[in-house]
């Protein structure tokens, strides 16, 4: 009760002093000219400002001491132990009482990890320390295992999801984060309560949540009310991400050419096609035929041309050099590019043609490496182009055996798939 | 008569003052609404490392930077380069026909071997000569490009975009140091929007005082010398404030010439750098903002609140003389060159609000400021001054700017945007820096703007010139 008087005290005392400064800056100007009335207010408020950011940077000062104290004293506590159990040196198969013993806790003293963990500070603290181990050392991800021993000592998921149903916005984002680095499944209740957040940020990682986590949820969030109908790169990642653990946990992978199917945006459209080579979808590029034939979208054409490619889509090939000269430079690249993949020797003639026909280097190179790498008979091509040759054109095939400038054609699953642009010359990475 | 003059006059200029103020209260309100919603949608540094380190969709970028004549600094800076953590990148350095050793020292020391280049012209610039690439591993990210004599950075980065491969491009110069995850710092913006970023301007300070072993910043401080010291107040109210504050309208003026990232389609399709401007990188924005919104595609323009890159600002009043007339040249070319923007809706908040603002506050203020103190010298002259008015207007505007210096030490304390060595003593030098700017520094600013006005006026030729430079990003 004395400290709240105490507080009010001084609360009075500061509007009183306020409220004295106002009578005294009206009563003083008030019979002044307009100009110095407003040049009056804006220097008092002025001072305020000053005041009150000297304040905030006092305060922040203060508040991150004490985070910066708490994070010590845990690193001390626990950081030796965590980084032994998700080190490389250690046994991925840890049992609960080798970790108990490493982090020098006995039974009776885990029973309630508020023992260990006093408050929010040092909760978050912990998972913020676990976390950054985990997202750096590259041994950690081989420790799963111990990693989720640890985590349950300390009661992390409980806690993390506390923090997401009832946190900050910031530390609910952070939680999500978490969880996903953690590879822990979230509650689906508190997952679809999240997905009509009006943070679109918070909607979409409470989606990727609950894909990687619910076994019975299909790709149902794309046909929901809370789809914008827009992706961007992370999003991409995210559900590239989500959809090779639902992999990894030898779930099933929808059908991803219908997901394509359902959505309005091409760019949206774009993400499922390139999705479907990363999970290697054969039986389902068929799907794509109607899109390649009735769509004018440059880069949807690019992408589902490239995916026949990469998937060896071979009933694909005829439309693919059927089209090779009517597309733009970029497109006919990746149509030989793809042609080269499903190498079924049909298509000699349209690689020939995709050399002769251009004025562009870049196309015509690409196209010398298309041949290049057709077979026997494409290398009689090649060998026959590079006898003829004058001029600038030789200039093409000085490139093409300059190890320095000589880049591969991307044939593996693991290769860049997404075109660099104007990647003519020099490969990148 | 002069009487009307003079109540015209007071009243033109306090008017023009209150709304300056407004504006930039504005501004600071947008710039702390950019760092709640970046404090909530932009993870850490490691979690942004984490996510793109592996994947492959993590866009590739090309760091281009011109050179000329830098034989003592070249070897080290370029190392220096080096330290940079992405997966996907080439360093593309561009020799403007430097006329010392420059070149033979990159040949010498990374093992170049020129490799034949078809010269596609994406870009107007010089004609390339050679291209090199590096025979050695460790360096098979580096091309060097030998070009003639352009005589302008832009004519060099313009060069780079021909040879880059790259769909996003970094415009730096050699002499930058640049924080190992600045480009993960600046890939995450592109990344995650929805909209095509065409453009992601990063925070930059000045690096004089600061502690660099093998190329990094390895101890951030604030500069003793009082007009480094002055400059870092003001880069960091210019980004903290102004950059951050219009990026939150995606109306972002300018991504600064020492450090950003573009969109390399856009700028090819935009034209290219302008070989001739001496503010090359606010045209270049604006020509590509002009070719989006004449196109009619969305678009991005994104700032990074947290420090991407240091850079030696100019330690000596001459120096810092020279490169100021230089800037307010540029200014004057921006206003003539791109009048057709201002104050038209067409552009959005570029036309209606960002260039407006730079006109009238910008290129304005220091001739409404010169012309002021002259009536002011006038009037004490003739003894018709009111000296308690007068008092009372130079109070205003003083406190009000140095309450910016403060909000700004606040925002830069609250966003971590650079943890400073001695942290205390750090940021009484900058409030310091913040009181006593407004009579120092910003009266001699002034002059170098009104001075690079005349030049550009009367078509004084300008031409770039090499800094001085006291420490490198050298590696030990």
């Amino acid at each position: 009760m004395d400290t709240i008087n105490v507080v009010a005290y001084y609360f009075d005392l500061i509007f009183a002093w306020i409220g004295f400064y106002l009578t005294f800056i009206y009563d003083h100007f008030r019979d002044f000219a307009v100009i110095i009335q407003i040049a009056s207010v804006s220097m008092t408020v002025s001072i305020l400002v000053i005041i009150g950011c000297l304040l905030r940077v006092l305060h922040r000062f203060r508040l991150k001491r004490r985070w910066i104290r708490t994070d010590r004293k845990l690193q001390k506590r626990y950081g030796d132990a965590i980084l032994y159990v998700m080190g490389p040196d250690t046994n991925p198969n840890l049992s609960r009482s080798d970790v108990l013993e490493a982090l020098r806790l006995t039974p009776t003293e885990t029973s309630n990890s508020r023992n260990m963990l006093k408050n929010f500070r040092e909760q978050i603290t912990f998972c913020r320390i676990v976390y950054r181990v985990r997202i750096s050392e590259e041994a950690a991800l081989g420790r799963s295992k111990n990693l989720h021993i640890l985590l349950s000592i300390f009661g992390v998921q409980n806690f993390l999801e506390d923090v997401i149903n009832k946190g900050k916005l910031r530390y609910k984002v952070e939680a999500m984060h978490m969880l996903r680095a953690f590879k822990m499944p979230i509650n689906p209740w508190i997952a679809n309560q999240l997905m009509s957040s009006n943070r679109p940020r918070v909607r979409r990682l409470s989606m990727y949540a609950s894909i990687m986590s619910n076994s019975n949820s299909d790709l149902d969030y794309f046909e929901s009310e809370f789809f914008d109908n827009n992706c961007c790169i992370y999003d991409e990642i995210q559900l590239g991400y989500v959809l090779s653990r639902r992999r990894f946990r030898k779930r099933k992978i929808p059908n991803l050419a219908h997901w394509a199917h359902l959505q309005k945006n091409p760019d949206t459209q774009c993400v499922f096609i390139r999705l479907m080579r990363q999970f290697n979808q054969h039986e389902y590029c068929d799907e794509l035929e109607d899109f390649f034939q009735h769509n004018s979208d440059k880069q949807l054409i690019n992408e589902i041309s490239r995916t026949w490619g990469y998937l060896r889509y071979d009933e694909g090939e005829e439309q693919l050099s059927d089209t090779l000269l009517t597309q733009s430079d970029e497109i006919k690249v990746t149509i030989m590019h793809a042609l080269t993949r499903i190498n079924s020797g049909k298509s000699l003639d349209a690689l020939v043609e995709g050399y002769k026909n251009n004025g562009d280097p870049y196309v015509r190179f690409e196209a010398l490496r298309c041949l290049y790498n057709y077979g026997d008979t494409g290398r009689l091509k090649f060998a026959e182009f590079e006898q003829a040759a004058q001029g600038a054109e030789k200039q093409l095939f000085e490139f093409f055996y300059n190890p320095l400038t000589r880049a591969k054609i991307p044939l593996s699953e693991n290769d860049t798939y997404r075109p660099l642009f104007g990647e003519n010359i020099f490969s990148v990475g | 008569m002069w009487i009307s003059i003079y109540n015209f006059f007071s009243y033109i200029v306090f008017g023009y003052t209150i709304t300056s103020m407004a504006c930039l209260v504005v501004l600071c309100i947008l710039s702390l609404k950019a760092q709640y919603n970046l404090r909530i949608n932009m993870p850490d540094d490691d979690t942004i490392r984490y996510m793109l380190k592996g994947s492959p969709l993590t866009p590739s970028v090309s760091i281009i930077a011109s050179a000329y004549n830098e034989e003592h600094t070249i070897i080290n800076n370029v190392k220096s380069l080096f330290n940079i953590y992405y997966p996907k990148y080439e360093i593309i350095i561009v020799n403007d026909a430097s006329s010392d050793n420059t070149l033979q020292l990159l040949i010498d020391e990374f093992k170049l071997q020129e490799v034949p280049f078809v010269n596609s012209l994406r870009v107007p610039s010089k004609p390339i000569k050679h291209v090199y690439r590096s025979t050695e591993e460790q360096y098979s990210k580096l091309i060097v490009v030998d070009k003639e004599r352009g005589g302008r950075k832009s004519d060099g980065i313009n060069a780079g975009i021909n040879v880059c491969n790259s769909r996003y491009f970094v415009n730096t110069d050699v002499d930058c140091i640049i924080e190992p995850l600045a480009i993960y710092r600046m890939m995450w913006h592109v990344v995650n929007s929805h909209d095509p970023v065409i453009g992601v301007g990063a925070t930059m300070l000045i690096s004089n005082g600061c502690t660099i072993k093998d190329g990094r910043v390895t101890q951030a401080a604030v500069p003793n010398n009082p007009l480094a010291l002055y400059q870092q107040m003001e880069y960091m109210r210019s980004f903290h404030i102004s950059k951050l504050g219009w990026s939150s309208l995606n109306a972002l003026p300018n991504i600064s010439g020492g450090f950003g990232l573009f969109d390399t389609e856009v700028v090819i399709k935009s034209g290219g750098y302008d070989t001739s401007s001496m503010a090359e990188d606010v045209d270049m924005l604006l020509r590509m903002v002009t070719y989006m919104k004449n196109s009619g595609q969305p678009f991005r323009i994104a700032q990074v609140p947290t420090v991407c890159c240091w850079t030696e600002g100019p330690f000596t009043p001459s120096m810092l003389y020279r490169q100021r007339v230089r800037w307010a040249r540029g200014l004057c070319e921006i206003v003539s060159n791109h009048r057709k923007l201002f104050f038209n809706h067409k552009y959005g908040y570029f036309g209606i609000s960002t260039l407006p603002y730079i006109f009238v506050f910008e290129f304005l203020a220091p001739l409404l400021e010169i012309a002021g103190i002259i009536f002011s010298g006038w009037l004490i002259s003739i003894g018709k001054i009111n000296w308690e008015t007068a008092i009372v207007i130079i109070g205003m505007i003083y406190i009000f700017s140095v309450s910016l210096s403060f909000i700004v030490i606040s925002f830069d304390y609250a966003t971590r945007a650079v943890q400073w060595k001695n942290t205390f003593w750090s940021y009484l030098k900058l409030i310091f820096a913040g009181i006593t700017e407004p009579i120092l520094y910003h009266v001699f600013i002034t002059i170098c703007s009104i001075r690079g006005y005349i030049s550009y006026l009367f078509n004084t030729t300008a031409t770039w010139k090499s800094i001085r430079r006291k420490t490198t990003g050298a590696p030990n």
